[in-house]
């Protein structure tokens, strides 16, 4: 089920996408978030899309959702925020957690809206606590 | 050798696995380079690799020193010469000529990004060359998009361009609208004539 609030402090992840200039050893990216991030925002390198996060780059910030994020049944799923937020012309979605394990932020999505984010319906349906439990987590 | 452990489960069955990736820049063209990224055989989870980083930037450099110069060769060819240039911009005499000569210098990423520019609107240029001013600066725009609007039209011969400017009370009404042009065709059925529209 969605957690009605973030499950972390943006500002605690804006603040470690600072690092050192862009260069933190504390935000990994996974795999397919540069190649989305290139694609939609012009962003080619970790050290760009970070930067980008750092200097205030995600403005009007809108929280989406708080999910579990479970890829093993093994493993207890951390829980994921997602975002929107605006650049220039565009809405982008971001959604990210803190592995506790490894001390480390993971940027889990970072794309435009309409790219293939959650539709609206979709949103609104979360919002309701009305998605199917099959689509939690999904995007 | 440091053991890498997946930033997921902390498990170290983690492999490098390489794969090619497209970059491009804008008037530069594109190639394939390889980057790294980790999976982990335990649960499946992705990351890229942070090494990949430097092989994009060098890559991305290259890339954008020949945007560059592609894009000062095509507004040479199109007339506008180097000192012409410089000096409508205000930039100092051999800027733009070091800019495109000088191998070991790679031009700034706003120089890149002003010469993108220029390329794409090359009309810009008579733009600064009247001191950015406000009147003329739309003049030159209004001239140019009139000027697409008849290269698009005779590029679509099937498409019929009206436009109109009037004033209206205490507004001002501008429109172009593009639409197809209508070909009655005649089809004979029986004693009727039917008119279809295509």
């Amino acid at each position: 089920m969605p957690k009605p609030q973030p499950e972390y402090d943006i500002k605690d992840f804006i603040r470690a996408c600072k690092g050192n200039g862009g260069r933190s050893s504390i935000v990994a990216l996974e795999g397919g978030v540069r190649r989305t991030a290139d694609r939609d925002f012009n962003l080619k390198t970790r050290e760009a899309i970070l930067s980008f996060i750092a200097t205030g780059g995600l403005e009007n910030l809108e929280f989406v959702n708080s999910i579990q994020y479970r890829r093993s049944t093994e493993i207890p799923p951390p829980i994921c925020d997602a975002y929107h937020f605006k650049s220039g012309f565009s809405i982008g979605y971001i959604s990210f957690f803190y592995s506790e394990s490894n001390k480390k932020w993971v940027i889990k999505s970072f794309h435009r809206d309409d790219a293939c984010g959650p539709t609206a319906f979709e949103i609104a349906f979360r919002n309701a606590e009305l998605l199917p439990e099959s689509l939690e987590g999904s995007e | 050798m440091e053991k890498v452990i997946c930033t997921y489960c902390g498990k170290d069955a983690v492999s490098i696995e390489e794969h090619e990736i497209e970059l491009s820049e804008p008037y530069g063209g594109s190639s394939t380079i390889k980057i790294k990224e980790k999976v982990c055989s335990h649960c499946g989870f992705t990351e890229d690799d942070g090494s990949n980083d430097l092989v994009i930037q060098k890559e991305l450099s290259v890339l954008k020193r020949i945007s560059m110069v592609k894009v000062l060769d095509e507004l040479n060819a199109m007339g506008h010469t180097t000192a012409s240039m410089e000096r409508a911009l205000g930039l100092p005499a051999r800027t733009i000529a070091r800019w495109k000569n000088e191998r070991s210098m790679s031009p700034s990423a706003s120089a890149i990004a002003l010469m993108r520019i220029i390329r794409t609107y090359p009309w810009v240029l008579a733009v600064a060359d009247m001191q950015f001013d406000h009147e003329a600066a739309r003049k030159i725009l209004l001239q140019h998009a009139a000027k697409e609007l008849v290269k698009i039209s005779s590029e679509h011969p099937e498409v019929e361009v009206t436009s109109n400017a009037q004033m209206s009370g205490n507004h001002f009404e501008l429109f172009i609208k593009g639409s197809k042009k209508i070909i009655p065709e005649v089809v004979s059925s029986g004693n009727n004539v039917f008119e279809f529209l295509r």
